[in-house]
């Protein structure tokens, strides 16, 4: 069933079983994974199916510290979410990305790689992808071509990626969501303040509000924030009426350890021999799976780095390559936006340039751009600012920040893949000129990978984390988190397969009634 | 060879590096061929203007290696070591690029992470207009 919420009069009260917030790739995975069960599920999303600029302007924040992307830029605020324009990377985290690291601080979920595994591979069909199969072997079995480079072995390891179409989850999904007859999604339905009970033990309500000034409530007995790891944090932060630092913030965590993922054209590389490149090469909506180049576990722990995979790309035909910011301006975005919703992405259909062996002598050179982990830095946060947006909410105030670990990590994992290729003969590496130094230095823009993470880790321990291993907010009985907000570490794999899993884990329990 | 040889060996040939460099006389001879030290991998990949900018930056780093002798003598002094340690006489840069990059002796030279060995042969080229 589907409602526009602008319809319902003020003071109406919704009545569920289940109160989903936010339809992005979370809220939607939770809600097609409740269909058919016994629940009364709501799913409220504050947008419409189009993109509206009124409501796109919401996200709109203020940017502190280290300059990034425009907020509003990144994050799509409408039925699909930011399905509607991400690239289709999928990859599952690392077992060391789960893993304690005495090198990486605040490293260590509270679950493991193989507790996802199963959901990981439930994931795949919702992303349109092939078999959860993650292993050069396999795929070199569906096409002899995909041979590794000779480097991959105890130091170096291919990383595979799988590509989604992309799927995008507001077109696939909303007629089996709207049909779905016990569940009831609401659109323009913004949440502005989530409701505790007397004691702040467990969620009574969210209050929902348009520009008109009209409101409702909806009642449920579970809630799940699934709006973006950025606009969970605004929530929780900005519902203070019964707990003066926010919900789920007891221990001043609420926005802390953001991360995302460092996308920088760090280096390139010249192969000094004839190579199959077909494994690496990458053609878009064609490419089903592709490696990057990662540090293996065991040299991540001799240098004490963090996780990273290199990727071998066609260098650009003048000048240096650009990062991912720098390669998407923001004018140009909404360039896109005001054409199409599949525009972004539909740009991204360049020339293909397919290597092989042969056209290495010719063109040897390609350009290596990295993507790593963030190593979680509670300084690196979200909070309020004093502006407020259309509907009354506090706008964010965003302050990325890095460390020395990141800046470490990523000039010795080109110099670990440099070594590799020098000793193996295949090839040589050559550092960016702001990589060179062994210091702390950054170029003007670090680029992010429009990956919100963190924000509202997971922790067993709730002076560590917001929520739980179950991803329920520490001392709130019903009121769970979706979305990469959860992640205790980032990794190196981009996020969606894992926000979808995650959110399949939730569904699943509650389905049994949350536990 | 005793260790105590082998010891007594290394500091002489450093000290015949460290005097070649101060007085500009001539190390030892090389028992390399030459002709089989030029950076021909990176000279195809790179291009010869690539590779003599790479020596000249290499020769503004090593000040003290600013004497084509004083590079072949280091060479020769490599490919020693590599024979001893191997077993088998090396006559191409190849064998010794190798075991640079093995045994972690690198050189960041205009970003490119380089061998010590054909930074070396990058300056001597630079040195020698070969």
């Amino acid at each position: 069933m589907h409602t526009d919420a602008r319809e319902l009069p003020h003071g109406h009260v919704l009545e569920g079983d289940v109160c989903i917030v936010g339809a992005g790739a979370a809220g939607i995975t939770l809600a097609q994974a409740l269909i058919g069960a016994s629940s009364r599920v709501i799913l409220l999303e504050g947008g419409g199916f189009d993109l509206e600029v009124a409501m796109q302007g919401l996200y709109r924040g203020e940017i502190v510290g280290r300059p990034y992307y425009p907020l509003e830029a990144a994050r799509l605020h409408y039925f699909g979410g930011t399905t509607g324009h991400w690239g289709g990377y999928c990859a599952p985290l690392d077992p060391i990305d789960f893993e304690r690291r005495d090198w990486v601080p605040h490293s260590g979920w509270p679950i493991t790689r193989a507790d996802l595994d199963p959901f990981y591979a439930r994931a795949h069909p919702l992303l349109d992808l092939g078999p959860y199969a993650y292993d050069v072997p396999y795929w070199r079995r569906d096409d002899p071509r995909r041979e590794s480079l000779p480097i991959v072995g105890e130091r170096v390891e291919d990383k595979l990626w799988q590509f989604s179409a992309p799927t995008r989850f507001g077109s696939k999904f909303r007629e089996p969501i709207v049909r779905a007859p016990n569940v009831h999604l609401y659109t323009h339905a913004n949440v502005v303040e989530v409701e505790a009970n007397a004691d702040v033990t467990a969620i009574d309500a969210v209050r929902v509000r348009h520009f008109d000034g009209r409101e409702q409530r909806v009642r449920a007995r579970h809630f799940v924030l699934a709006c973006s790891t950025m606009q969970n944090v605004r929530l929780l932060l900005a519902s203070n009426a019964r707990a003066a630092a926010g919900l789920g913030n007891a221990h001043d965590l609420v926005g802390r350890y953001f991360m995302d993922h460092l996308e920088m054209p760090g280096g390139s590389a010249v192969l000094l021999a004839p190579q199959s490149m077909h494994l690496y090469g990458f053609d878009f909506g064609i490419t089903k799976v592709r490696a990057e180049l990662r540090l293996s576990d065991r040299r991540q722990r001799e240098l004490s780095v963090l996780n990273a995979t290199v990727a071998f790309e066609a260098p650009p035909e003048s000048g240096e390559a650009a990062s991912t910011f720098e390669a998407m301006p923001p004018d140009e975005i909404e360039r896109f936006r005001r054409e199409t919703p599949d525009s972004l992405t539909a740009d991204m259909r360049g020339d293909a340039v397919n290597y092989d062996a042969g056209s290495i002598a010719s063109r040897p050179r390609f350009s290596l751009p990295i993507r790593q982990e963030q190593s979680p830095n509670p300084a690196s946060r979200v909070t309020l600012g004093r502006s407020r947006d259309a509907l009354g909410l506090p706008q964010p105030r965003f302050d990325w920040q890095l460390t020395a670990l990141d800046r470490r990590t990523m000039r010795a994992t080109y110099l670990a893949i440099g070594q590799e290729l020098g000793r193996s003969g295949a090839g040589r590496v050559q550092l960016r000129d702001w990589l060179r130094p062994d210091d702390d230095t950054w170029p003007a823009m670090v680029s992010g990978g429009w990956h919100d993470i963190g924000a509202t880790r997971m922790h067993a321990d709730p002076r560590q984390g917001v929520v739980d291993a179950h991803c329920r907010v520490h001392g709130l009985a019903n009121l769970h988190l979706a979305g990469a907000g959860v992640f205790t570490t980032s990794g190196a794999a981009n996020p969606t397969l894992t926000i979808v899993a995650l959110a399949l884990r939730l569904a699943d329990r509650l389905r049994l009634g949350a536990g | 060879m005793d260790r105590r040889v082998f010891v007594r060996h290394a500091a002489g040939v450093l000290s015949a590096l460290t005097m070649g460099t101060l007085t500009g006389s001539c190390a030892p001879a090389p028992a390399l061929d030459e002709s089989t030290l030029l950076p021909h991998h990176l000279s195809r990949s790179l291009g010869a203007d690539a590779v003599r900018g790479i020596g000249r930056e290499y020769l503004a780093l090593t000040p003290r290696e600013s004497e084509a002798s004083t590079l072949r003598a280091a060479l020769a002094a490599s490919a020693r070591r590599h024979d001893r340690r191997t077993g088998v006489s090396s006559r191409s840069l190849d064998a010794l690029v190798a075991a640079d990059f093995d045994a972690g002796r690198t050189v960041l030279v205009d970003g490119w992470l380089l061998a010590v060995s054909e930074a070396r042969q990058c300056a001597l080229v630079v040195l020698t207009a070969v």
